[in-house]
């Protein structure tokens, strides 16, 4: 198994250089002059002319790529245009706020999707199976910014009892994780219900019950570990997804997180922010992919020992 | 003991049910559709929204474009059944209007994105070596992004409007189809039926063609009803973010974005768009589970 | 001694009377067992033969009742040790289960979990029906259990996974499985069909040692009827959810009397041949029925080569023919 790690360490390497080889690309084949841009209405030539030798913005292509590498690589992802601040300085301080709406809206995702794809496998086209499958598709179908919004209408105007915007306190972290969460909880429950009731067709399980075992062992001890392995790939991708609804909740919600960052420096335009966020966003996924891959071949003797 | 019932077993063969055996595929799939109820209730939402979209000029009550100050925030009522928004439009007609865009970001990125990725995945399965790893490798990258963020730095390139977005959906989408492509590709290539059509001469296009695709048709089915929803949501997203659609367009994601500050006295503006979208969508993926349970025996394979 | 006459004696550790297990399912009803008695006798190889389809896996999956919906048990009963298993509660069958009655099935590459040792999921069942065995004492009987069944290096495999192991292997895994709890019946449904032939050779001795040491009942199912010969005492012939002949084994082969065994005795490829036999393989005419339009009248009928104008209007009862010897058939009417 150690080979197999050291193998996708090494896969993720070019794949680190590929995504900000095509990030750098894209935000930066933009004609015009971003910097007589931002300046339009105190337009000074002398100005522009200094602060674009300062930006080294007039270096052939491939050697500000390069920088861009070089500097990467020491954590400094330049300065952004419209807060003159370090971009590394703003992630790094709103990464924390993402981490936490990230990480509450998992906990919610298994906490509820996991029993509830549990139990309607297990009672398989009774009521309960409808609700909990019903939930999870709202949850899947809704948009993320208008079931936001709803419940701040509802929670937060109407019944005034959380608060709508910002992230000074706890209780502001319930409206958003909750929202986020439901979207993910939607995936995850219907997965573990079509990956349990497809274990539970295997042959082992027929053994199992032959032993003498009830229903409810069968499916603890020998159905459950069998089906969280597509349920663990899944938690895979969901950073990702978790991610990019967070670039969503954090903008309804106000949440001070990278999500919202990268709105705001898309909206302004603010090219080193926007390349910033999104290169440590998806480095961020990749590590996440990574560790879930890591997590499944632990989980499942077959590759484990292999 | 005979708490047995009485059991009499059919001798007869009943000419009236249908001989599975010779069943075409695609008579299989619609019989087994017809079976879900969820399943015809999405396709009944669907076929209303497509005809509220081609039919817009005729459905729609009022003008979506025509603004009128004094007519600001009308309650819903009887002759603005979801009242007006902060110009005054009839929200309802912006809404009917707006199937047209939602329709269309959920049918045309989504059919393009795949038949890229049907046609990368296809080639890169089938000739494997460096062309595969190119190809791959490519969508491996396109991949590891989180793909709001793709969309978002694409929009930012070609500027934010309606076009790009097309665009856009239809970069970010072609890696997931490719990558289900190639594997089909790589299980059928070694079958005998491809090594007997290569061996009779006949041109590589036309055994990926005529022989790899079809046998990709369910995998492929179950993709489109998958990435038509998410399609629309994400327009709906990247407009309320202010990155897609611009105004005075009404796709239904920039009306709610629009509504948003006047949550407090005009609920309606903001939240009526929403149910149009959750309803599109819902429709969507009822289908698409449908379709997915009729298609089971042949994804298994 | 083997070929003993096993009929309707007071020394049966099981008797199916009259089982009828019926599948509803929505495109009709599939009589997959269909008034079926079987009798197995203590310490005796009884073997189910019949193609793929005849109801003999249905008949033993009834016995421990893991038939799942659409399939139901309507009506019979199944004696084990003088109590009828149709009237016992969930409770006492899941304690006869891997106990007193196991099963091994026909696929060991999928019958094991992958995700557990082997080791484990075969003390599992001791641990199970023995609630005060430390897990210790389990594992050291399960080692034995292995050596017993001829595992190399049993300690070591104990921790092994499935995935690592051969088709043979994990089919011994299966019996040590199946008999760590000495059971008195052994159900083993088609053990060898998916095994290469010299491991065929080597489970089939396997089984018939231990059925001497442990003194286990046996049920043999297969469609083999080589298989038959080598290990059965008593036979049943199946098709179509109904028993068509049933004998010790010797009268079986030496002088079978349905038409159905004649032709599934007659397809054995041979290769001494006289020179008067024909040199094409013999087959039986026809197809298995489908059980939702079966033929009117014997079920075998349709692919008969005696087939009587009554055989094609009512269907024959299972006549005695003496010395435990019964046939389901016209041929020998009165």
């Amino acid at each position: 198994m150690g080979k197999y790690i050291i193998k996708k360490l090494l896969v993720s390497v070019p794949l680190l250089f590929g995504i900000t080889l095509i990030t750098f690309i894209m935000l930066n084949i933009v004609p015009g002059d971003p910097i007589a841009l931002m300046m339009k209405d105190h337009f000074n030539p002398d100005v522009v002319a200094r602060v674009r030798l300062q930006m080294h913005l007039d270096d052939p292509t491939y050697i500000r790529f390069l920088r861009l590498l070089w500097d990467a690589l020491h954590g400094d992802f330049g300065v952004s245009y419209i807060l003159n601040r370090s971009v590394t300085e703003l992630l790094v301080e709103a990464f924390p706020n993402t981490l936490i709406l990230a990480v509450a809206a998992a906990l919610v995702s298994w906490i509820i999707g996991i029993p509830a794809g549990v139990l309607s496998a297990v009672k398989k086209n009774s009521a309960v199976d409808n609700f909990f499958m019903g939930f999870s598709l709202l949850g899947v179908s809704m948009p993320i910014f208008w079931a936001g919004m709803l419940f701040q209408y509802v929670f937060g105007l109407k019944l005034g009892i959380l608060p709508v915007s910002g992230f000074d306190g706890p209780e502001y972290l319930i409206m958003p994780a909750i929202v986020l969460g439901w979207n993910s909880a939607g995936t995850i429950a219907r997965l573990t219900r079509s990956s349990l009731l497809e274990v539970m067709r295997n042959d082992y399980i027929r053994t199992a019950r032959a032993k003498g075992y009830t229903e409810l062992k069968v499916i603890l001890k020998h159905a459950l570990k069998n089906s969280m392995l597509p349920v663990v790939t899944v938690m895979a991708l969901q950073v990702a997804s978790l991610l990019s609804g967070a670039v969503i909740t954090e903008s309804v919600f106000g949440v001070p997180g990278i999500g919202r960052v990268a709105v705001n420096a898309i909206q302004n335009r603010d090219m080193p922010l926007l390349q910033g966020s999104v290169l440590f966003t998806t480095f961020i996924v990749i590590l996440g992919n990574l560790a879930a891959d890591m997590l499944y071949s632990y989980i499942d003797p077959r590759i484990k020992y292999n | 003991m005979s708490n047995f019932k009485k059991v009499t077993v059919n001798t007869e063969p009943d000419s009236s049910k249908a001989d599975p055996v010779t069943e075409t595929f695609w008579q299989e799939i619609s019989r087994s559709l017809l079976k879900d109820k969820a399943a015809i209730l999405g396709g009944i939402v669907i076929l209303a929204f497509l005809l509220m979209a081609v039919f817009a000029p005729y459905v729609a009550p009022h003008d979506p474009y025509k603004v009128s100050l004094d007519l600001q925030f009308t309650k819903p009522n009887a002759q603005y059944p979801v009242g007006t928004d902060m110009y005054g439009r009839d929200v309802l007609s912006r809404i009917i209007y707006g199937a047209r865009i939602s329709l269309l970001i959920g049918f045309v990125p989504t059919i393009i994105s795949m038949l890229i990725g049907i046609i990368l995945g296809v080639i890169s399965g089938y000739y494997g070596r460096r062309t595969d790893f190119l190809i791959m490798t490519l969508a491996d990258l396109v991949l590891a992004f989180p793909s709001l963020l793709l969309a978002m730095v694409v929009m930012y390139t070609l500027g934010a409007s309606l076009l790009n977005i097309f665009i856009a959906l239809s970069i970010v989408g072609w890696a997931g189809t490719a990558r289900v492509v190639r594997a089909e590709t790589l299980s059928l290539k070694n079958k005998e039926f491809v090594e007997a059509a290569k061996a009779t001469g006949v041109k590589d296009y036309i055994i990926m063609l005529r022989h790899i695709l079809p046998n990709c048709i369910p995998q492929l089915l179950v993709l489109l009803t998958l990435n038509i929803p998410i399609s629309i949501l994400s327009e709906a997203s990247l407009s309320f973010l202010g990155v897609g659609a611009q105004p005075p367009a009404s796709s239904w994601g920039l009306m709610v974005s629009n509504g948003k500050e006047y949550m407090f006295n005009a609920p309606w503006v903001a939240i009526s768009p929403g149910i149009a979208i959750l309803s599109v969508v819902l429709a969507f993926n009822f289908l698409g589970d449908g379709l997915r349970d009729a298609l089971d025996p042949y994804l298994k394979q | 001694m083997r070929g003993m006459n096993c009929g309707m004696s007071y020394d049966n550790i099981l008797e199916i009377k009259n089982l009828k297990t019926y599948f509803y399912t929505d495109k009709g009803i599939l009589p997959a067992v269909d008034d079926v008695s079987i009798n197995v006798g203590k310490g005796k190889i009884i073997g189910i033969v019949g193609e793929s389809g005849c109801g003999k896996s249905i008949t033993s999956l009834s016995v421990l009742q893991l038939i799942s919906p659409p399939g139901k048990i309507t009506a019979g009963e199944i004696i084990f040790n003088g109590k009828n298993l149709l009237h016992c509660t969930p409770k006492e069958i899941r304690a006869i289960r891997g106990n007193e009655i196991s099963i091994i099935f026909q696929e060991p590459m999928t019958s094991l979990n992958p995700v557990y040792t082997v080791g484990k999921q075969v003390a599992e069942t001791l641990l199970l029906h023995n609630k005060i065995m430390s897990k210790r004492e389990a594992k050291e009987k399960v080692i034995e259990m292995f050596s017993l069944v001829g595992i190399p290096e049993p300690e070591k495999r104990y921790n092994v996974y499935p995935h690592q192991l051969s088709g043979g292997l994990r089919q011994r895994i299966m019996i040590a499985m199946a008999l760590v709890c000495r059971s008195r019946l052994l159900i083993a449904d088609e053990p060898t069909t998916a095994l290469d032939v010299t491991i065929e050779a080597q489970i089939l001795n396997l089984m018939k040692s231990l059925q001497k040491e442990i003194d286990t009942s046996v049920i043999l199912i297969t469609h083999n009827l080589g298989v038959v010969a080598e290990m059965c005492d008593y036979v049943y012939v199946m098709y179509a959810g109904k028993i068509m002949e049933q004998a010790d084994v010797y009268s079986l082969f030496d002088k079978s009397l349905h038409p159905y065994t004649e032709g599934l005795l007659k397809s054995i490829p041979r290769v001494n041949k006289q020179e008067t036999e024909s040199d094409r393989l013999y087959c039986i005419n026809g197809m298995v029925p489908n059980l939702l339009y079966l033929p009117k009248g014997c079920r075998f009928s349709p692919r008969c080569e005696y087939a009587m104008d009554i055989c094609s209007e009512q269907e024959p009862e299972l006549m005695d023919m003496g010395g435990g010897h019964f046939v389901r058939c016209f041929k020998y009417r009165g």
